[in-house]
């Protein structure tokens, strides 16, 4: 009983409406009608009842989009009425929306930050290239974003390498680096040549990036999502 | 009661604050109606429509559908263009200074 006295109520005002937004263009009243018969769902008489009075009459919010003008519409047809249906917003012929872009969704940003973050260690190099590449395509960060999250990893380790080849250059005995210093000897293999990256310099780098910074620069990424779902410039 | 003068000017921002709200979170039109409404800076949902129909002419806005309630209806959403991103920050640039000037001349006249 309720659920068909609530579709009444819905019913008469939606008519009502459609008579007080008949002189408005078609494409602005069937916005301004769906729009309501949106708030015009509730199964519960007292909800929208209550929901009504928010709205004010259909005289009055029909009178406020006449005052509130019509832009470029005014010399579109005015509204016509659907016919009466039992489903309000199926009545509504308002073109389809555009659906939103994978690349703009939240879920693509998240999935991309995960990838960036654990793809280099479940395939070095390559999965981290991969969550690189997902993450410069989604539109949720900034271009400043993307650049500070995929630069900053190898960066930071070559930066790293450096510094750890500058101190063990700047700290290794002379015939260390000298192959015609007497005591010269390539045994230990490590800091044969200080010019060039010793195999655990190389290591210790695929470690810091995949296992530290990407995964820090992942996290970092999902933070700044934080109620952000306007694509970002 | 809204006077000439509060109603011209609310004319005036009503647009901006409409982006300055979308800027937030992609919202429906009794939210947005709501917000403004609550602010007194519109009068009724019937005041919004027209404005959101100018704004997305403009593209500076786009609508959208998406289920709010995993067994509620669809509702139509409203969201920035990066258009409308560009307007609301050249708008934001601009209006301390406006508001500047606009305090300093009134107060000027009202010290005479």
């Amino acid at each position: 009983m309720n659920a068909i006295t609530a579709q009444e109520i819905r019913e008469d005002y939606l008519r009502r409406l459609d008579t007080a937004i008949s002189d408005i263009p078609h494409g602005l009243a069937v916005e301004l009608r769906s729009g309501i018969a949106e708030e015009l769902s509730s199964t519960d008489p007292a909800a929208l009842e209550a929901r009504i009075r928010e709205l004010g009459s259909p005289d009055e919010v029909a009178q406020a989009a006449i005052e509130a003008g019509f832009g470029g519409q005014s010399q579109a047809p005015a509204f016509t009425p659907p016919a009466a249906t039992p489903d309000p917003q199926a009545s509504a012929p308002i073109p389809p929306p555009a659906p939103l872009p994978l690349t703009e969704t939240r879920g693509y940003a998240i999935t991309s930050a995960i990838i960036l973050g654990i793809g280099g260690i479940v395939i070095p190099f390559v999965g981290w290239i991969i969550g690189a590449i997902l993450v410069t395509n989604s539109k949720l960060w900034s271009t400043g974003e993307k650049l500070w999250a995929i630069v900053f990893p190898p960066a930071a380790t070559v930066l790293a390498v450096v510094v750890g080849w500058a101190i063990r250059a700047a700290t290794a005995p002379p015939h260390v680096l000298h192959p015609n210093a007497p005591g010269f000897e390539g045994s230990a293999g490590m800091g044969m040549n200080p010019l060039m990256p010793a195999p655990f310099d190389l290591v210790w780098s695929v470690v810091l990036v995949g296992v530290v910074l990407a995964p820090f620069t992942a996290v970092w990424l999902v933070l700044r999502l934080r109620g952000r779902r306007n694509p970002q410039k | 009661m809204i006077d000439d003068v509060t109603t011209q000017l609310r004319r005036g921002v009503v647009e901006y604050c409409v982006l300055g709200l979308l800027a937030g979170e992609p919202m429906y039109g009794w939210q947005l109606s709501s917000e403004l409404i609550e602010r007194d800076l519109i009068a009724s949902i019937g005041t919004l429509y027209p404005l959101l129909s100018r704004l997305r002419d403009r593209e500076l806005i786009v609508v959208f559908e998406q289920q709010t309630e995993s067994d509620g209806p669809a509702r139509k959403y409203y969201r920035l263009t990066p258009a409308g991103e560009d307007h609301l920050a050249r708008f934001r640039e601009q209006w301390p200074p406006f508001t500047s000037t606009v305090s300093e001349i009134i107060e000027k006249g009202a010290r005479r």
